[in-house]
């Protein structure tokens, strides 16, 4: 491909990529310091009860025990455990520990001693009297006037205005109306009503979540963790410590995928506790039961959209309603629910908009975010519905969509209307690559030949299925990233950058921004992130943020720097109107002269009118450019066993200029395979008692290569004025795709129409079985 | 109870617990590439090879391993002169957060080391015990295959 | 595992089998340990590690084939005797178990011992009339798989006996077979299991094997449907008989994995497809 770029848009080597494959111990749990203590959390059995009394007495006379926390011993503090911007749209409904638990894995108390044996021991000696409370775990019977109230203590709040009414167990409510739906659905030719359930999920980032702690030689917390959000862990813990935010610092090591899973304070505010009370650094990780229990989870949601159509085509309305378990904290609550709607209801423009969706408290493991963060159920709904009304006008589910979804230089009223907490933000699409996403995407699964021509073969069946999907980059008028860059003798930069690379490789697009910007190659830009003592302010990787927003920030600091070289170099040449241009190691003047960067820094570090050059870079973005993106499949359908298998999965994707295209086709690939699996296998199960039964990989299923035939990603080119060298977000959109155009295969294969995931055989076949 | 294991051409004398298991041993002296990651021996991150087969180190005693050839992803290459599995595994955008790499790369490694010419199958078939959560496996595949050539001298 | 005070490797039977009968009550076996290894605490404190007493064999023994109690899936997949041996029934049944990481761990002798519901191999062997050798320090029995597994092998199994070879007669050489297992990952463990052995004599079936796991624990042979196959041409209509009847008077797990009407379903259609497959 080429490219009018020289650095971005190009597959350069991760930056990190030889360190990993070498196995270097660059992950938290690769982290050994001597004398460090072992910590581990005691959760609760039961999914509701009050702790009438807690015995730790024998735990902490155990020999070699060295500190042992629980409700008694620590400051009573509400906070959210989100990750978000402060004011947090969260509800404050979580302290380090309470004397009532929530859900099965509710933190009951924490032990830290010498070692792992000692604590198992310890924890075992933890005696705790449960006043059993009466648990609720479907969010519909949540809402119930006589169901048990789930957060009865008084001292949970909002910290910003939004409906808030938890003796309700309403975690977040909220309403956005554009137009009269009602009406305008009454008075349409067609009128449709689709309701999906989109499970319960676990991320399963392969790295459990983990944290160190330990006091500096100044005695300030240091805490090293594995995190999508450093800044924010920094601020919890300081406040949930009530220590100053200077007392923390959060530095965060290579992670092993996230997903966001840890865009959570999770439990660093307990080794932090532990350092503090202690003197002696600790570890807490999480067994991959604890990752599943007791971390967070995708919200359940049930996802109801209304519609109405004209013979004409023209849609009229869509309706959303949203249900969505929030578990027992109201962690992400809100803005997952909103997302839903901001992100979906857009793509298909028409006059009349509703959305409504209710947050609720159940009993349930805690939801959080996770890729996709509400889009990913909603498109489930929307992608249905669409395919039902091409279906109602006899038209190709493909050709409907061409003409139906929103274009270049249109806006939608839903923007505007509905944003994270507060009023969203007016935008139109600046760049929109859906039509070629949709037309090469088509011809890759071979639709034209294969959709609708379903040949009789015996039990084993074939479809095809589609959906078409956007998201956003970063949440605009709330997000910010900054960076800094520093020169270095040679030539060189330092890249400081807030940023959190979880395995993205966010290091290295920022690098290669930083470097395309100063016209030099990305292996002269040393990065460095997350490290809230040297790197400066980033809100962290989540809301599809970091290319935009992140690169951005990056961007601004090598416009700054190149400012300052200007100056150096005009001096140097002694040349006061001449242009300057950054190529190939170079600042070449527009008479012909150049220098080298290591001539321009020497200078500057040791010459005359020395100084350092360097600067740091802020964004904040004013609106969230959405990606686009076309997914096909073709399944196969086992009609006597109920087994789907999917053959083929494209997903085309326009991510603006993908400023390293192999690591945005591995985003894309990534998220179509956990998209996959959560619509096919992922079966996050709980008992009555609310106990989860398959907190492992032998019963909780994800994908392996022995279970995949063909994914392909196809980037789609295209630029948005807005971004970085053109840029938009990839990380989230394509885990969207799966559920709706497998549903919608397994429909064109048989008939027979799934609303229900994750589509394991024996719902399948109860559904062939129905239909006949 | 003292044993001496040989890891990675290397004997070493240590002083182990009779019921103490590989990864914990082989993490505890400095060897980091094998990751803990699901407890149950399903993910394969802990993978490496005994006496040249690909297993879970999770799932062996440290006192079975005893005389026998342990190798792990350290006895591949360094950062400066990488084994070619890990140059294309680097190359081919194949490594995303990289937690499961060191194990997946030793199933490579003794795919290759017995076949230097797999198909695309033999390869889905020899890292099928990996989890990997942030790819889709494509460029993992790719890579192993990539690798075989420049094994072979195609490339 | 915490709890172990004592670890042993013996290289010889005599030597495992005294030390087994001396510390009886008080050890473990240790095979491919990919379960023990797993368990954090025990209540035993000695550990025999049998790897090293060269089970690890198969062989042809007179009127029998003989496995190595410690052979591991991956031998069994690259044997070229059982390659050719009643279709390769051992050889699918074992490229079914775990992982491909944990069958070159796994033993036969524990995939039988331990008879979690979805061992793959124990179907297989029904099927084949295997049986299975035991040693302890004074005694050699040999018992048929069957009985051991009706018996619970950890009952069955003295505590100082070891079990050291699976015996299958060379008869079932000739046996049409199929191996059918159904699951909702490659990897996972499998809802239902189907083995079936014929002996065909052209279109006739003159005898059959037909067992069952996973679905049903431990897994077991189908007696009742065995019958109705016997001295019977393999018709469709035949094969559809035997499949209704077989899930009949069954009585199947229960379990988060799937609903009671599933199992049922695939129990049924893994039968008729076993049987479709050697009819075909």
């Amino acid at each position: 491909m080429t490219s009018q770029y020289k650095v971005v848009n190009q597959s350069v080597k991760k930056v990190d990529g030889l360190a990993l494959a070498c196995g270097k111990p660059v992950f938290t749990s690769d982290v050994n310091i001597p004398g460090m203590l072992c910590v581990k959390i005691l959760t609760s059995s039961k999914a509701h009860a009050r702790i009438k009394n807690i015995d730790v007495s024998k735990a902490e006379a155990l020999e070699g025990v060295k500190c042992v926390l629980c409700y008694k011993n620590v400051p009573r503090v509400p906070r959210t455990t989100a990750g978000q911007g402060y004011p947090e749209p969260s509800p404050y409904d979580s302290f380090m520990f309470d004397n009532k638990v929530r859900f099965v894995g509710d933190r009951v108390a924490a032990v830290a001693a010498l070692n792992e044996e000692i604590v198992d021991k310890a924890l075992d000696l933890i005696e705790v009297e449960y006043e059993e409370l009466e648990a609720v775990l479907d969010p519909k019977k949540a809402m119930d006037k006589n169901a048990p109230i789930i957060h009865d203590e008084e001292d949970c709040h909002v910290i910003i205005p939004i409906p808030y009414d938890p003796k309700k167990n309403m975690c977040a409510t909220v309403s956005a109306i554009v137009g009269d739906t009602n009406k305008a659905i009454a008075e349409s030719d067609y009128q449709f009503e689709v309701t999906t359930h989109a499970p319960k999920a676990q991320h399963c980032a392969t790295e459990p979540h983990v944290s160190i702690a330990y006091l500096d030689d100044m005695e300030r917390i240091v805490i090293k963790t594995s995190t999508q959000v450093p800044y924010h862990v920094r601020r919890i813990v300081a406040n949930t410590l009530q220590v100053p935010i200077k007392k923390v610092r959060v530095i965060k090591p290579r992670v092993g995928g996230a997903f966001g899973s840890k865009q959570e304070m999770c439990f660093e505010d307990i080794v932090a506790m532990v350092a503090m009370r202690t003197g002696l650094p600790c570890k807490l990780e999480y067994t991959r039961e604890e990752v599943f229990v007791s971390s967070r989870i995708r919200h359940e949601q049930y996802v109801t959209i209304k519609a109405g159509l004209n013979k004409d085509g023209t849609i009229t309305a869509f309706d959303m309603y949203v249900l969505s378990n929030t578990g027992a904290y109201g962690s992400h609550g809100l803005t997952v629910m909103c997302n839903c709607g901001s992100k979906v209801l857009p793509l298909y423009p028409c006059n009349n908009l509703k959305f409504e969706g209710h947050a609720v408290y159940t009993n349930a493991p805690v939801a959080g975010a996770y890729r996709g963060y509400g889009a990913t159920q909603s498109a489930f709904t929307m992608e249905i519905v669409i395919d039902q009304m091409a279906e109602k006008l006899g038209v190709d589910p493909l050709e409907f969509r061409k003409t139906h979804h929103i274009r270049e230089g249109q806006g939608s009223e839903i923007f505007k209307a509905l944003g994270e907490g507060k009023e969203g933000v007016e935008q139109t699409i600046k760049s929109c690559g859906l039509p070629e996403c949709l037309r090469i995407g088509s011809e890759e699964i071979g639709w034209k030949d294969k959709w609708n021509k379903t040949k009789d073969n015996g039990p084993i069946k074939r479809g095809v299925g589609m959906a078409a999907l956007m998201q956003g980059s970063s949440v605009p008028e709330i997000d910010m990233a900054s960076a800094s860059l520093k020169m270095n003798e040679d030539g060189s930069f330092n890249l400081l950058a807030g940023a959190t690379d979880l395995g993205t490789g966010s290091d290295t697009v920022l690098a290669q921004i930083a470097a395309e910007s100063l016209g030099i190659s990305e292996e002269d830009i040393i990065v460095y992130s997350s490290d809230t003592d040297l790197t400066p302010f980033d809100v962290g990787a989540y809301a599809s943020s970091t290319t935009y927003l992140s690169g951005m920030a990056v961007k601004n600091a090598a416009e700054e720097v190149k400012k300052q070289i200007v100056q150096v170099v005009s001096e140097m040449l002694n040349e006061k109107d001449a242009e300057y241009s950054f190529e190939e190691g170079y600042v070449k003047s527009s008479t012909g002269k150049k220098l080298t960067m290591s001539d321009v820094a020497m200078r500057a570090l040791y010459q005359e009118n020395q100084f350092q050059i360097g600067a740091i870079g802020s964004a904040i973005s004013h609106s969230s450019p959405p990606p686009f993106s076309a997914h096909f499949v073709e399944v196969e359908v086992d009609t006597e066993t109920g087994k789907v298998t999917v053959l083929k999965y494209v997903a085309t994707v326009d991510c603006g200029t993908a400023i390293n295209p192999k690591l945005a086709e591995g985003q894309t690939e990534g998220a179509v395979l956990n998209g996959i699996s959560y619509a096919m296998t992922e079966n996050y199960i709980l008992n009555d008692a609310g106990k989860m039964l398959n907190p492992n990989f032998k019963y909780y299923k994800t994908l392996k290569t022995n279970d995949i035939k063909e994914i392909k990603a196809i980037l789609i080119p295209t630029y948005e004025p807005t971004g970085p060298y053109g840029a938009k977000s990839v990380s989230e959109i394509s885990i969207n795709g799966a559920m709706p155009a497998i549903s919608n295969a397994i429909y064109n294969a048989t008939g027979v129409r799934l609303t229900d995931a994750p589509f394991t055989p024996d719902r399948v076949l109860a559904a062939l079985k129905a239909l006949k | 109870m003292e044993v001496v294991l040989n890891i990675n051409g290397k004997d070493l004398a240590l002083q182990i617990e009779p019921g103490d298991i590989l990864i914990n041993t082989l993490r505890n002296n400095g060897y980091f590439g094998p990751k803990r990651a699901c407890d149950t021996g399903d993910c394969g991150a802990c993978t490496i090879l005994l006496d040249g087969m690909p297993v879970n180190s999770c799932l062996i005693f440290t006192a079975s391993a005893v005389g026998k050839k342990i190798e792990t992803v350290e006895s591949l290459g360094t950062v400066t002169n990488p084994h070619p599995l890990q140059k294309k595994f680097v190359e081919e955008g194949a490594v995303q957060c990289g937690y499961c790499i060191p194990g997946m790369l030793m199933s490579a490694k003794a795919l290759l080391d017995k076949n230097n010419n797999p198909t695309e199958d033999e390869v889905k078939a020899a890292l099928s015990g990996h989890l990997c959560r942030c790819t889709g496996y494509v460029k993992q595949i790719k890579a192993v295959i990539s690798a075989a050539e420049e094994l072979r001298g195609d490339k | 595992m915490r709890g172990i005070k004592q670890f042993a490797k013996p290289t010889s039977l005599e030597y495992a089998l005294k030390m087994l009968h001396m510390h009886q009550g008080d050890a473990l076996i240790l095979a491919g340990g990919t379960h023990l290894a797993l368990q954090k605490q025990t209540k035993y404190s000695f550990l025999i590690d049998i790897k090293e007493l060269g089970f690890n064999y198969i062989k042809e023994e007179g009127d029998n084939i003989k496995i190595g109690a410690t052979t591991r899936p991956v031998d069994i997949i690259n044997s070229d005797l059982l390659k050719e041996f009643a279709g390769g029934i051992l050889v699918e049944a074992a490229s079914k178990i775990g992982s491909v990481l944990t069958r070159n761990l796994v033993t036969v002798g524990g995939n039988v011992y331990s008879m979690f519901p979805w061992s793959n191999l124990p179907s297989a062997l029904l099927v084949l009339d295997a049986s299975v050798e035991l040693r302890s320090i004074d005694e050699s029995r040999i018992v048929k798989l069957q009985e051991l597994l009706q018996g619970n092998p950890r009952k069955f199994v003295e505590k100082n006996e070891l079990i050291t070879s699976i015996i299958i007669p060379k008869s079932s050489k000739n046996l049409k077979t199929s191996y059918k297992v159904f699951s909702l990952t490659e990897n996972d463990y499998d809802i239902a299991i189907l083995a079936v052995g014929l002996s065909m004599e052209s279109s006739i079936c003159k005898g059959a094997r037909i067992a069952l796991g996973a679905a049903i624990s431990p897994c077991d042979l189908l007696p009742e449907v065995e019958k109705i196959l016997e001295n019977q041409e393999l018709s469709s209509g035949l094969i559809e008989k035997v499949a209704n009847k077989a899930i009949e008077n069954i009585s199947l797990i229960k379990d988060f994995r799937t609903t009671d009407q599933h199992r049922i379903d695939v129990v049924k259609i893994l039968i008729k497809r076993a049987l479709e497959e050697i009819r075909v």
